[in-house]
């Protein structure tokens, strides 16, 4: 009796578990993966399980403010940190005090840094169960992600525990990837950065707002903020709140200020972008729109921020080889989408001038050249001192302001250039091969090329009309 | 549920008797319980008149029969009073609620006391006893009608020890049912739905295809609702008995009956069929009784005209395969399997078409579903005229061929001794598969309502 009793119970507990598993491994399968960008959760929150142990120094915590404005491959060039975006769109502040929790699992940042849009009267109307199933559903499972399911009003938390009682009907959409993704672990190469396309010629300079208000945010959300200062505290990680630059009404403005009056009284450093972009020159809407930062504008603030943190913070790097190819490619990533949107002459060459690439100029002789004095003299910037009447074909390989090569030639000639180790050839009229195959063709009769000195990836080209005063034409 | 029958086996006959009872009462409960108060009245008034039966049964026949009269009445009350009013009135005359298993309930207790006043049976003397059977909450929603005569005994042995086997074939049992409703009719209710919706919408051959879904689609939700009664009340240690056997693979309208719902087929037949002379007194009165006893069955299903012309065609179609049997009786046919397979088809075809009138009320709409096999000119489906995948429609497909085929099993011996037989891990493979089906293929979470049943209705 007691033998048929233990056989039937192992039995009946073999068939619960096995139950068990398949609930949690189509909950994994099947849930919608919100994998397109630019709210791409899916691969937020899955890169950030794939990062190494303790191989961040920097966490990087808040809405989409913080993932489209906080770019960790600025932040590595600057500063040799690693750091991560671990935010998800329009998060509400009790779930980044969940992500917190999650992240502070498997590493051990020397510093958080937290973007405090959650507070603000505006990011009310982000509470919806659409936008916080969103953000929790990526989580792994764990009792913080079950209690999390408790932050959506009337919601079951045992039905979240294996949401594919949500999602079943989903099996006609998935594909053979899905079932492998929870063995998989999925790096984001842009570190839970958004790389946010500028708009060109859409300038509009705001002035800062100021209120002398001050109202304190929604008991809810202050209650979870200070529960994100005190797991800080508690973990010994120093907390540098920031409000990134977006557009603000009074409530926001006067909730900002409390939050800054707090922060002042209780030692937390707190910078604010709103009272601080016209300084750094971040221009609205060319550098980001209402809300959100783009690439232009990322740099600006990334810049100012490592700067920020090099200056106050002695962090000394976990690990800077362990993603060094990774954080230099987001940084060549964010150049590429910052110049190959820039059609501002002036513009483009502020950028260009960086130590960091190299330029590789080529001109094939024009029949007409219609370029002002002024704008001749700025071809310094790719080595070009002469006029170009006088020249018939050159090739000039420029570095910030170094001159690394110059070669004026009679015609059509090919040239072999090595940066970073790798080998491209180039020849006068902007044809550009790397390993036997074309990766650039001229588009004028002045062509540039900009490569990063460090990785050898190609950032951008262009060609220069000198029939039509240098303006920048792309392909 | 399940969980108090875990508790169930670890407790003695008499506290298992009280769980009984406050799992029936939960269970009953769990619904949008209305006019439960008739209910217990009627319960307590028919064991007391069984009770009375008991001491003299000469006395109290009329008592018995007075009690009858009361159920049917209550049942008309409840059920029928303003349907038959709405013949007359243009609004509805009393807006009273009838008690969920009304239905179910009324038969179990005018066959109780039937049997009382036959005496076949000894009347139950303990109420908590008649209270469990009237109530048993696996059977109350949509049956099947247990007779007193099988369940009640069974309540004087409740001591019996734990039985591995007893609770590994009634939970295999329930999940059978349970996939054939969650995941079977639940399914093909999708696409039943959507194209009896909007009947003008869908071209003819989609209406073929609503007609053959919805014959599946009622028959899993009902099998598997009794499938899961039964291992229910297994689970429980009671033994009840099959609903349902194959029906589709009956080669003729009578053997249909014989097979479906087979609980209600022969408590019509044991109690109004064979009273009313069944097929003793000549053909004319056997067709007459078959006749009225279809009637019966129609209007028992519901109060509406549409049940009412099932019900009488259903009779109708006895009646006529019976005498097209009498007439080639003596036809010898050179492949007896093709002719029965004709006839399986052919009484598919028609049982199929008279659920129609099951499933879309208005008398105008079954016509038009039932005539539109002849409007056909193209037989395509398109999975996204449906609102469907293409694999949606494949597996809806799958699924109707599994039960034909299972049920071609079941025709011919116990599927589930058949399967007990089975290697251990073509077992566990079948487990898994069944477990993982529910998982991807059943019709659940927000916005269902597990508990709702087709025969639920009645």
């Amino acid at each position: 009796m007691i033998k048929t009793f233990i056989k039937g119970g192992i039995k009946i507990l073999l068939l619960a578990s096995i139950t068990l598993m398949c609930l949690y491994y189509f909950s994994n399968v099947l849930r919608p993966k919100h994998d397109e960008i630019p709210n791409n959760t899916y691969e937020k929150v899955s890169g950030y399980y794939a990062l190494e142990d303790n191989s961040l120094d920097i966490l990087f915590l808040g809405t989409s403010h913080a993932y489209y404005c906080l770019n960790p491959g600025v932040i590595y060039n600057e500063t040799g940190l690693n750091s991560y975006v671990f935010g998800g769109e329009c998060q509400p502040i009790e779930i980044t005090y969940t992500y917190l929790k999650e992240a502070l699992k498997t590493q051990n940042p020397k510093l958080v840094v937290l973007d405090i849009f959650a507070l603000s009267n505006s990011s009310e109307t982000c509470r919806t169960e659409g936008i916080y199933r969103v953000n929790i559903e990526e989580l792994n499972a764990s009792i913080d992600k079950y209690d999390a399911y408790g932050f959506i009003e009337d919601e079951n938390k045992l039905e979240n525990a294996f949401d594919v009682s949500l999602y079943h009907d989903l099996w006609s959409v998935s594909n053979l990837l899905d079932t492998s993704r929870i063995f998989r672990k999925d790096f984001d190469e842009s570190f839970g950065y958004t790389n946010g396309i500028p708009n060109y010629g859409t300038t509009w300079q705001r002035e800062y707002y100021y209120t002398d208000n001050r109202i304190k945010p929604e008991e809810k959300q202050w209650d979870y903020f200070t529960k994100i200062v005190d797991l800080c505290q508690e973990q010994n990680i120093p907390l540098l709140l920031v409000k990134t630059p977006c557009y603000i009404e009074e409530k926001d403005a006067a909730i900002y200020g409390y939050v800054f009056d707090w922060a002042k009284d209780n030692d937390i450093p707190y910078i604010d972008y709103n009272m601080k972009f016209i300084d750094l020159g971040y221009v609205f809407d060319d550098d980001g729109d209402v809300w959100h930062a783009n690439a232009r504008g990322s740099l600006i603030i990334s810049n100012d921020i490592s700067k920020y943190i090099f200056e106050n913070y002695q962090i000394a790097p976990s690990n800077s080889i362990l993603y060094h190819d990774q954080y230099l490619h987001l940084y060549d990533q964010t150049y590429n989408t910052i110049l190959t949107n820039c059609y501002d002459y002036d513009k483009l060459l502020t950028y260009l001038n960086n130590d960091d690439f190299t330029l590789l100029v080529t001109y094939l002789n024009s029949k007409d050249i219609n370029i002002s004095k002024t704008k001749e003299s700025s071809l310094s910037v790719f080595g070009i001192t002469e006029p170009l009447e006088s020249t018939n074909a050159l090739i000039n390989v420029v570095s910030g302001t170094k001159v690394l090569s110059s070669n004026i030639y009679d015609g059509l000639t090919t040239e072999e250039i090595v940066v970073a180790g790798k080998t491209y050839q180039l020849d006068t009229s902007g044809y550009l091969k790397y390993n036997d195959k074309y990766i650039s063709y001229p588009k004028c009769d002045l062509n540039v090329t900009v490569i990063d000195n460090r990785t050898g990836f190609v950032i951008d080209n262009f060609g220069l009309d000198t029939n039509n005063s240098l303006y920048i034409s792309r392909e | 549920m399940l969980g108090s029958g875990a508790i169930y086996y670890f407790c003695s006959g008499k506290i298992r008797k009280l769980l009984l009872v406050i799992a029936n009462v939960l269970f009953y409960l769990s619904y949008d319980v209305q006019s439960w108060e008739y209910l217990i009245l009627a319960i307590i008034c028919t064991f007391y008149v069984g009770y009375l039966a008991k001491k003299d049964i000469a006395k109290h026949k009329k008592i018995i029969c007075f009690a009858i009269v009361g159920l049917v009445l209550g049942l008309f009350i409840f059920k029928y009073l303003n349907f038959f009013l709405g013949s007359f009135m243009p609004t509805k005359v009393f807006s009273i609620v009838a008690p969920i298993g009304i239905s179910f309930t009324t038969l179990k207790m005018i066959g109780y006391l039937l049997d009382v006043y036959h005496q076949k049976i000894t009347p139950c003397d303990n109420f908590i006893n008649y209270f469990i059977y009237v109530t048993f909450f696996a059977q109350i929603i949509s049956g099947p009608i247990e007779r007193a005569d099988h369940f009640l005994p069974q309540l004087d042995n409740l001591d019996r020890k734990f039985s591995y086997e007893e609770l590994k074939n009634g939970l295999l049992r329930f999940a059978i049912g349970a996939f054939e409703k969650v995941v079977i009719a639940n399914r093909l209710g999708l696409i039943v739905n959507q194209i009896y919706r909007n009947i003008s919408g869908f071209e003819p051959q989609y209406l073929v295809l609503a007609i053959i879904l919805y014959a599946f689609e009622i028959y899993c939700d009902f099998d598997g609702y009794s499938s899961m009664a039964i291992g229910m009340a297994h689970l429980f240690g009671f033994n009840t008995n099959e609903n349902f056997h194959a029906p589709y693979l009956a080669n003729n309208p009578s053997a249909f009956w014989r097979r479906w719902h087979i609980s209600l087929s022969s408590w019509f037949k044991d109690y109004v069929y064979i009273p009313l002379g069944g097929n003793k007194k000549g053909s004319i009165r056997r067709y007459l009784n078959i006749l009225i006893v279809s009637l019966l069955s129609g209007l028992w299903h519901g109060a509406a005209l549409s049940f009412i012309l099932w019900g009488v065609l259903h009779g109708v179609i006895q009646v006529v395969a019976d005498i097209f049997k009498k007439m080639h009786q003596k036809f010898k046919s050179p492949l007896p399997w093709l002719t029965k397979a004709i006839s399986i088809l052919l009484t598919f075809v028609v049982v199929s078409n008279l659920w129609v009138f099951f499933r879309v009320g208005n008398l105008q709409d079954v016509f038009v579903i039932i005539t539109s096999i002849f409007r056909v000119n193209s037989w395509v489906i398109n999975a996204t005229s449906l609102n469907l995948l293409p694999g949606d429609l494949i597996l809806n497909f799958i699924f109707v061929v599994v039960i034909v085929v299972i049920d071609i099993l079941r025709n011919h011996m116990n599927v589930i001794d058949m399967f007990n037989k089975l290697p251990f891990f073509v077992r566990w493979f079948v487990y898994i598969v069944i477990i993982v089906s529910f998982i991807l293929f059943a019709v659940y979470g927000p916005g269902y309502n597990p508990g709702s049943f087709i025969y639920q209705q009645f």
